[in-house]
């Protein structure tokens, strides 16, 4: 069973009482938190540790080599055994990272590059690993996964999606299974079982949502006692319940952290069940009738950020729009609630941007990835507005379970660390919030990427227009092209556009996530063009075929930037991998939303002017994109720590409802 | 926000089955004609008011029934809008935080354990940000109260009103009779040394019967005293006791007397003692009673009795106009008021208070606001200025939480508040441009630069007729109060020894020439010392008859010849250089101005115009102009009628007994007066120094300036 002493030794974690062997919730003052980010920042002297840990590993590789598979694998149990007692030292690293990478080398023909090297070791000092894109994060990762993994701990590794999770597993599947290793997979419409049998292995590749829901899971069904109450119960005779899905927070090794904890950890994960409206469903159809009538400025109000409101003349229309409505109508609490949702459906959410329509129900989809959120629902109230608004069949309420923030989730491992390609921007705030320092991992070879200048369009139809001109003008040369959009609109909108000029392609969005490997595994056959939102960013691996790479390589256009740098770096990441070479460029338009809400009025009118048509700029304009997606990132980011904020005082205040139900 | 029907935390309460905990208390008080339920905690005496709807919920929890199942019973109104699931989340929340909340779920005891440190440092936060106010509980007298409280009871009814009248009533009538005896250099019995050593024997025991006095109030009516303790107010002890769940009686006379009872039972003992003071004689016994007196009768009206301070007449106050927590509630109707009209917030959600209501809050909480400013401003001063370092540091602090804290709230209102949602940026905007405006106003709006001085009308010296030799008046030659004309001889002085030593010299003259006519020939050596002889004695008599000349005075101008008691002088004597009258010519009065040192370096450095006005025309504004200006300072005033006792600005030595003498160095100007007046000479003068116009914020700069040096010499 699980054995956790090399994760626990040399350091003073507090442990919490449950059922679990999870961390104790932290308990930190904003300032203690503050000032060790502050601290975080100071730059580390260990370039000598670092070259004497280098040079102990690669000392110790021919050695390695050496070995029969047999004698490899008993020396690595042997090493272990140090492990355990003194934690994940250089020295002992060093031994069990030339075993590994021989093991790699002897399995999967790839031998860990040095820098790879330092990458596993940052993971198990629990610090998160920035490494550029296309170094190799995945390989790195097993580093760490093995050495975590034989010492007995339960291993998990987080990825962003179950593609990724999937893909990596099998991926690395024969080092595992030639350490002796097991390794399953949580996927999404897994039964309980399988996913207990695959949370039992050493290792396990799961997304970070269905690793949370798991959780989840857990916590509901073990309820509030503590580890001994369940025991002593035990030992009383009470039945057994079933065993938990988990076998703990011991170690867990975060792919694309930054996505992970920072991105998509905004909104906290909950679990609900769907019990039947108990409100009338024409009540929807009567609010969204009504709020369609309603007129911009006169009646309501539409705010920057995606959020609208009524006006004292609009409350006195609905008034008298409703006075023969009766029932919940009569309330002016309940009927303010209605129509202040119903303008939110109407107004705020829009299809193919916010959510599509799959199998007549409404699907949420993830902006930043461009992913479709199963069983995702807005708040109360919304989604069933959403729903009458597209003429679905409304699906009742959602009662919540049981909700986590990943801040509280993940801050529970043992051991948590991570690695991702773009963390310098949240670099504080992963500190801050995870008590996680990033440390940045040199490039293995240096990049052949290059940026060409961005072209700016005045409109959004020149835009699409220039997109399709210099994909076809790139494809052609024989090289193959990605094009990242942000909205499943748009990307079916450049679709028709192709079709219209009879250009061959591709499409990879929410809709279509079912053919996502087989897209991207031919995507970089020579003259391939693949549009894709952003689910196409993070993590994904376009081989190139030797005829593309000869040709110049993977050329990334962008054709809306996003508000954080780092989802449009991870697109340009796509190309130029692993010393390839690859071009990248954007293609924008200054209606983008970005600018509209980001950029101040006065920018933006300079914008226009300079703007008639398209027009190239290297610099200029690249600087005050930069600067308005620094505006865009802090405004998240505000608003995250204020989530972040309430949330701990929310479970501050709400002491008598029990551990669980927080 | 508005009032939204859904909790995001619904999840979290809805299968609970809590109830109130067996020790919390629950009394019906009726608050401006609307029911509220006031709930007690027995254990740590905190007091919290629910509204019907919140109590209905209340009333329903009983440990069987899940919220869910309460709320739904508490909306089963067709409109289902009695409370929301925001509104049931907050009771708990708060009920918990107050530990009156018990639910079906093991406690965590963790966040319990967190909790209690979390409140222990919440007591030193408050300390740290008020160090002026340290509390610190040393006792439960609970049981004591308890046990004295019959013998004490009669007190608090119609007996112990009609004892308390009996006593006051005479020693009202007797204090208004005695009042000049009794306020008679008050401040300066009361600073003495020796009576602040009596003072502070007084002090604590009559405080410690104001605070008995709350403490068995409370007892009357059945509360609880729980805590007594020291409350340190500027350093100074003062004890206190914790009468808050008096707030649960339904009566507001009943809560308002308990507020009030500490301030009866001082008023109480300074009648008595007033009696003690006018029978008893002079020692300590009446020592004692004066100051008694004083702490009970004068520091009890002004500092407990006013309810603009948070102490008992705020209370007080609070409970005769039924509106408890008047100065949070003032608080937040302003940020609500500012939020709807100064921020255009549509969804600041309006406090719900009754017209009349909205009137205190509105008037109270800037009046109570300034003078706590006020107040604390004299305290910052008075403290910095006995004890440098501490004082100092001590002023640093609270001009922190003063003004820091404030500004800082208001800003994290500005960023955060939900209420301004919709329109920070907007709120921002209107803040930036008010503060913009304000500190344009202070820092770029040149407003007139003044100072303001007194003066007297003056004359110029030579005007002044003085007398020029010792002398016996003896009569005016020239009729005062007429005209003369320069030569004119106006008095004569009678100086009998004058006129012997001439007789005497002009005979010792003669001598000399007898001597020497007798030697010129005969002896040449002895001629010429007799001659010197002769020489000496001729410039003696020169000398006195000189002297004997100046007995008789002329008119050194044209003019009126002005005397003040002509009759009375005949016969008196005078000394060389006194006063005889005025020959006053018409434009020659002049004003002479003490202007302080603060002033001076501005009336010196740019002048840009003076204006004065006669005291007997203050209507009238004259241009003038400085016609000659001391270069030293001085600090003897031209006249007392410049002194603060002398009706002036200008504090003087009180030792002085003429009025005179500065206490700080003045510096004299001298004005010429307006042509077409005719001040009489030692009328006052209001004068101004005009200084061009320099921005309010650098004036205001100056005067801060010279108060920090003058108190605290930095």
């Amino acid at each position: 069973m699980s054995d956790v002493r090399a994760l626990l030794a040399g350091r003073s974690l507090k442990l919490g009482d449950g059922p679990y062997l999870e961390r104790l919730d932290a308990k930190r003052s904003p300032w203690e938190d503050r000032l060790r980010a502050w601290l975080g920042k100071l730059p580390r002297l260990d370039g000598y540790r670092t070259r004497r840990f280098l040079q102990a590993a690669s000392a110790r590789e021919p050695a390695a080599m050496a070995l029969r598979d047999a004698a490899l694998r008993a020396q690595l149990h042997e090493v272990t055994r140090h492990l355990l007692r003194e934690g994940f030292t250089d020295q002992r690293l060093a031994e069990v990272f030339a075993l590994i990478r021989e093991a790699s080398r002897r399995t999967l023909g790839m031998r860990h590059h040095d820098v790879q090297l330092l990458a596993g070791r940052a993971l198990l000092q629990g610090r998160l690993a920035e490494m550029a894109t296309g170094e190799g994060k995945t390989l790195a990762a097993t580093l760490a996964a093995c050495t975590a993994a034989v010492t007995g701990a339960a291993v998990h590794v987080v990825t962003v999606n179950d593609y990724l999770a999937e893909r990596d597993a099998e991926h690395n599947r024969p080092l595992f299974d030639f350490l002796e290793l097991s390794v399953g997979v949580v996927l999404q419409d897994m039964a309980v079982d399988k996913r207990r049998t695959a949370y039992a292995c050493n290792i396990t590749y799961v997304s970070n949502k269905e690793l949370t829901f798991d959780y989840l899971k857990d916590c509901i069904a073990m309820g509030e006692a503590s580890l001994t109450q369940q025991r002593l119960r035990l030992l009383a005779g009470a039945r057994s319940g079933e065993p938990p899905i988990l076998r703990g927070l011991h170690i867990a090794i975060i792919d694309e952290a930054d996505s992970v904890l920072i991105d998509e950890a905004s909104t906290p994960l909950i679990i609900s069940e769907t019990l039947p409206d108990d409100l009338d469903p024409s009540i929807y159809t009567q609010s969204i009738t009504l709020a369609r009538s309603l007129e911009l400025t006169t009646h309501y109000v539409k705010g920057q950020h995606r959020d609208i409101w009524l006006t004292p003349a609009g409350k006195q229309h609905v008034r008298d729009a409703t006075a023969d409505f009766g029932g919940l109508w009569r309330s002016s609490l309940w009927r303010d609630e209605f129509v202040q949702k119903a303008l939110s459906a109407v107004h705020c959410f829009q299809r193919d941007q916010h959510y599509i329509l799959a199998e007549d129900k409404v699907q949420i989809v993830d902006e930043s990835t461009g992913r479709v959120m199963p069983d995702r629902t807005w708040e109360r109230g919304l989604h069933q507005m959403i729903e009458s608004k597209e003429s679905c069949e409304i699906t009742g309420q959602r009662r919540t379970l049981a909700q986590i923030t990943y801040q509280r989730f993940f801050g529970r491992y043992l051991l948590l660390c991570g690695m991702t390609g773009t963390a310098q921007e949240v670099a504080t705030e992963v500190k801050q919030t995870y008590g996680l320092p990033v440390t940045r991992i040199p490039t293995h070879k240096p990049s052949r990427r290059h940026r060409l200048a961005d072209r700016i369009c005045n409109s959004s139809t020149e835009r699409w227009s220039e997109v399709v001109r210099r994909a076809a003008e790139i494809a052609a040369q024989g090289r193959s092209v990605l094009i990242g959009t942000r909205s499943v609109e748009a990307s079916e909108l450049l679709g028709q556009l192709l079709e219209r000029d009879g250009i061959e392609h591709t499409v990879l969005n929410a809709r279509q996530d079912k053919t996502e490997a087989d897209t991207v595994s031919v995507a970089g056959q020579p003259g391939r063009i693949t549009v894709a939102t952003n689910m196409a960013g993070r993590g994904t691996d376009i081989k190139l075929s030797a005829d593309v790479e000869s040709a110049g390589g993977l050329h990334v256009i962008l054709t809306e930037f996003h508000e954080s740098a780092r989802v449009d770096r991870q697109l340009f990441g796509r190309c130029a991998r692993q010393g390839d070479p690859g071009t990248t460029e954007a293609i924008v338009c200054i209606d983008d939303d970005l600018f509209h809400r980001f950029a101040p009025a006065l920018g933006r009118r300079v914008m226009r002017w300079l703007v008639t048509d398209i027009r190239q700029s290297r610099r200029w304009f690249r600087r005050w994109v930069t600067r308005v997606q620094d505006r865009a990132e802090r405004h998240y980011r505000r608003q995250r720590v204020e989530t972040l904020k309430r949330d701990s005082e929310w479970v501050k205040a709400l002491g008598f409802v029990g551990k669980t139900r927080k | 926000m508005s009032r939204s029907p859904f909790s995001p935390s619904w999840h979290s309460v809805a299968s609970l089955r809590p109830r109130l905990m067996p020790y919390a208390v629950v009394q019906r008080v009726v608050f401006r004609g609307k029911p509220w339920y006031v709930v007690q905690d027995q254990t740590g005496g905190r007091v919290y008011r629910l509204s019907t709807a919140a109590y209905a919920l209340i009333a329903g929890m009983d440990g069987h029934q899940t919220v869910q199942a309460l709320w739904e019973r508490a909306n089963t109104s067709d409109s289902r809008d009695a409370c929301t699931q925001p509104e049931v989340v907050d009771l708990l929340v708060q009920l918990h935080a107050a530990d009156l909340l018990q639910t079906d779920v093991a406690p965590d005891s963790g966040d319990a354990l967190d909790r209690h440190r979390r409140k222990r440092s919440e007591t030193l936060r408050q300390w740290l940000l008020n160090p002026m106010s340290l509390k610190l509980p040393l006792y439960n007298p609970d049981r004591l109260l308890t046990r004295l409280s019959p013998y004490v009871n009669w007190c608090f009814g119609t007996i112990g009103a009609l004892l308390w009248l009996i006593v006051m009533l005479p020693a009202l009538a007797l204090a208004a009779q005695h009042w000049s005896e009794l306020t008679h250099n008050l401040s300066d019995r009361v600073l003495s040394a020796s009576n602040l050593m009596v003072m502070l024997a007084v002090y604590p025991v009559v405080k410690l019967l104001h605070e008995l006095g709350h403490g068995f109030a409370v007892k009357r009516w059945g509360g609880a005293v729980r805590e007594l303790g020291l409350m340190f107010l500027i350093f100074a002890p003062v004890p206190y006791v914790e009468a808050s769940s008096s707030a649960a009686f339904p009566s507001k006379y009943k809560r308002a007397l308990v507020a009030a009872a500490g301030m009866l039972v001082e008023l109480f003992l300074a009648a008595l003692a007033l009696y003690v003071w006018l029978l008893a004689e002079p020692g300590v016994v009446r020592g004692v009673a004066f100051n008694v007196m004083v702490i009970g009768g004068v520091s009890t009206l002004l500092v407990n009795g006013n309810p603009l301070l948070r102490y008992d007449g705020y209370y007080i106050l609070s409970d005769l106009i039924e509106m408890p927590n008047l100065a949070q509630r003032g608080q937040a109707w302003w940020a609500w008021l500012i939020d709807r009209y100064a921020f255009g917030s549509t969804d600041a959600v309006k406090p719900d208070e009754s017209p009349a209501e909205q009137r205190w809050l509105f008037f109270y909480t800037p009046l109570a606001w300034c003078y706590r400013t006020f107040v604390t401003l004299s305290v910052i001063f008075l403290v910095a200025g006995k004890f440098f370092i501490v004082g100092v540091i001590m002023a640093c602090w609270s001009a922190f939480s003063l003004f820091v804290m404030p500004w800082r709230k208001g800003w994290k209102h500005l960023r955060q508040s939900a209420a301004l949602h919709r329109c920070r940026e907007q709120a921002i905007r209107r803040t930036a441009i008010a503060i913009g405006l304000v500190a344009a106003l202070l820092l770029f709006v040149p407003l007139p630069l003044r100072t303001h001085a007194e003066g007297v009308v003056w004359l110029p010296d030579h005007a002044m007729l003085h007398a020029r030799e010792n002398g016996f008046f003896n009569h005016w030659l020239s009729a005062p109060e007429q005209a003369i004309h320069h030569g004119d001889p106006l008095y004569l002085l009678d100086n009998p020894q004058l006129q012997a030593e001439l007789a005497v010299d002009q005979a010792k003259l003669e001598q000399a020439q007898a001597r020497y006519d007798a030697e010129q020939f005969t002896d040449p050596v002895k001629a010429g010392v007799s001659g010197r002889q002769l020489q000496e004695a001729r410039e003696v008599v020169e000398r006195a008859q000189t002297r004997a000349a100046r007995l008789a005075g002329q008119a050194e101008t044209d003019g009126h010849l002005i005397v003040a008691t002509a009759q009375d002088m005949p016969g008196r004597y005078y000394k060389k250089g006194d006063l005889l009258g005025y020959v006053l010519a018409r434009d020659e009065l002049m004003v002479r101005v003490v202007v302080q040192q603060d002033d001076i370096d501005l009336v010196h450095q740019r002048l840009h115009g003076v204006s004065l006005r006669l005291a007997d025309s203050l209507g009238n504004v004259y241009a003038s102009h400085v016609v000659r200006s001391f270069p030293g300072a001085v600090d003897e005033l031209p006249t007392a009628a410049l002194g603060l006792n002398g009706g002036g600005t200008i504090p003087t030595n009180p030792n002085d007994t003429n009025g005179v003498k500065a206490l700080q160095r003045v510096f004299v100007l001298d004005l010429a007066l307006p042509r077409d007046t005719s001040p009489s000479f030692g009328e006052r003068v209001h004068v101004r120094f005009e200084h061009g116009s320099e921005p309010l914020a650098f004036q205001m700069l100056r005067r801060l300036r010279q108060v920090f040096l003058s108190h605290f010499s930095v």
